[in-house]
């Protein structure tokens, strides 16, 4: 029997330790001395001695102490995974050009001239596309619209075109937009209400906020055009998720938001769900106004909302992606979460499952929406036949087993490993690293956030 | 010793089925989430 390499720990008090093991989901709360058992720095087990065999049973069912093969298992499920979810996600951004000028885009150097899409060009994505699910029959195949911003009204012809090939083979549509011109795509909308999935509208603050931020070039806002959208999408029953970039700057805001939200009467529809993102720093400038981290997000979301469960309930909002991720075992042992989620997963992000393949506006392929405009890291071409780098897409197939890193870490199988672009010092990834942000201190901070009804739930 | 998590929804107790029927969200774009003047990438 040996310690599993997994099992992680955090001081509650002098007398209790919680401690989790972050590939089989057990979190625990333990005195001392079975903490100072489990992590004894010396591979020596004979201290498990000191503790009473029921004790031992308990720490082997929970996976603390273990007689598998981690790492094989580690594998084989990865396996199971890739093999049991075969699936194709296709974005096609029909320009890079966006009617608003908003100052954190990543895609604000894209020039402004760059090429829209013709019938010619999207007839060829779409044929590369019918080549890639012939490759895969099996595979389930989810469409999206990235851009710039894709449903510019003076592109409507050609972007209901896309939308109709993408309805005519029955896959799913989903899309981010800024929602600002989605009202020249009404009719078409309502029409073909089923086939949307999910549309992803950005709303920063406020509006005294929001049309700081998500500005047109001339200066004015967008707040209350795209709140009228969202209310048509939601009447016509499309998934809408609104998402909140935060910075140091506008978290504070968020109270008054999430009030609006409720007089819209958004929140009382089914369709309706609101993300916290936080603006990130992908390509590691240092340079981002407004960078928050993650736990400093977190201390402040919990000092605006003392019951921030009820507060997501009520708002039916989350944290995003790689926050809610790291939190998943956490949250479903306190508050019994059995939500989206809580679920198994030990790779990174959506593009390190080569799932993903984003058909740009310049006739390049990218392996992330997060890429596109950037020639370095496209992994093909599609105008004149699928041009496909295999090699190249190959080095974006990151999981825990892959990432070096990870497999020293005791909370790989929460973070999975991370954003691939992250960890990527330029668009070749021969010298790819995880990036781990800083989820060791996020942890800590949650857990501190907790700890009196960590404790209280001890002495129960 | 007091768990938190039951045995039954530990991760190492899914089968080899419970892992194939399994979902993970999928979407993970962050479109604000990079430093927009990149300074090492020249966008086209």
């Amino acid at each position: 029997m040996r310690l599993s390499k997994y099992n992680y720990k955090h001081r509650l008090s002098d007398d209790v330790l919680l401690i989790m093991n972050t590939l089989t989901g057990a979190v625990d709360l333990v005195e001392p001395k079975v903490a100072r058992v489990l992590f004894n720095r010396s591979s020596d087990t004979s201290a498990l001695n000191d503790l009473d065999p029921e004790t031992r049973t308990l720490l082997k069912s929970r996976g603390y102490l273990t007689d598998m093969s981690e790492e094989q298992y580690v594998r084989e499920s990865l396996e199971t995974y890739y093999r049991s979810h075969p699936a194709l996600q296709f974005t096609i951004c029909p320009t890079y050009k966006c009617n608003l000028a908003c100052p954190y885009c990543f895609q604000s150097d894209i020039h402004q001239d760059s090429p829209t899409l013709d019938l010619a060009q999207i007839n060829e994505i779409f044929q590369a596309m019918d080549q890639m699910v012939h490759l895969k029959p099996e595979a389930a195949v989810q469409f999206e619209l990235f851009g710039g911003e894709p449903f510019l009204a003076r592109n409507q012809s050609q972007v209901e075109y896309i939308l109709q090939q993408a309805i005519e083979r029955s896959w799913p549509i989903l899309s981010i937009t800024n929602g600002t011109e989605l009202g020249a795509y009404f009719p078409f909308l309502q029409k073909h209400s089923a086939h949307f999935r999910h549309m992803q509208i950005t709303l920063d603050g406020p509006k005294e906020i929001h049309d700081q931020l998500r500005k047109y070039r001339n200066n004015s806002g967008s707040y209350d055009l795209i709140c009228s959208n969202i209310t048509f999408l939601l009447e016509h029953h499309i998934p809408v998720t609104v998402r909140i970039n935060t910075g140091r700057e506008n978290v504070r805001h968020l109270p008054e938001m999430f009030a609006g939200f409720e007089r819209l009467q958004w929140t009382s529809s089914p369709d309706f769900s609101c993300q916290i993102a936080p603006i990130n720093d992908n390509f590691n400038t240092g340079k981002v106004a407004g960078f928050q981290p993650e736990s400093d997000l977190l201390k402040q979301l919990h000092l605006l909302f003392p019951d921030w469960e009820a507060t997501r309930r009520r708002y039916k909002v989350s944290l995003g992606y790689f926050m809610e991720k790291k939190l998943r075992i956490l949250r479903k042992a306190m508050f019994d979460t059995d939500d989206d989620h809580y679920y198994f997963d030990l790779s990174g992000c959506s593009a390190s499952k080569r799932h993903n393949l984003v058909f740009g506006a310049d006739g390049r392929l990218y392996p992330c929406v997060e890429t596109v405009g950037f020639p370095d890291y496209s992994i093909g071409s599609y105008l004149q036949g699928l041009h496909l780098d295999e090699e190249k897409w190959q080095r974006w197939h990151r999981d825990i087993v892959v990432n070096d890193k990870c497999r020293h870490c005791n909370l790989a199988p929460l973070c999975g490993g991370g954003c691939v672009l992250k960890g990527s010092r330029d668009g070749e990834l021969r010298d790819f690293e995880s990036n781990c942000s800083d989820t060791r201190q996020y942890l800590k901070t949650y857990l501190d956030l907790h700890r009196d009804r960590l404790l209280e739930s001890y002495c129960q | 010793m007091k768990s938190l998590t039951k045995n039954k929804d530990l991760w190492t107790n899914l089968s080899a089925k419970d892992l194939e029927e399994i979902t993970v969200p999928m979407a993970c774009c962050q479109k604000a989430s990079i430093q927009i003047n990149n300074p090492t990438k020249k966008a086209i």
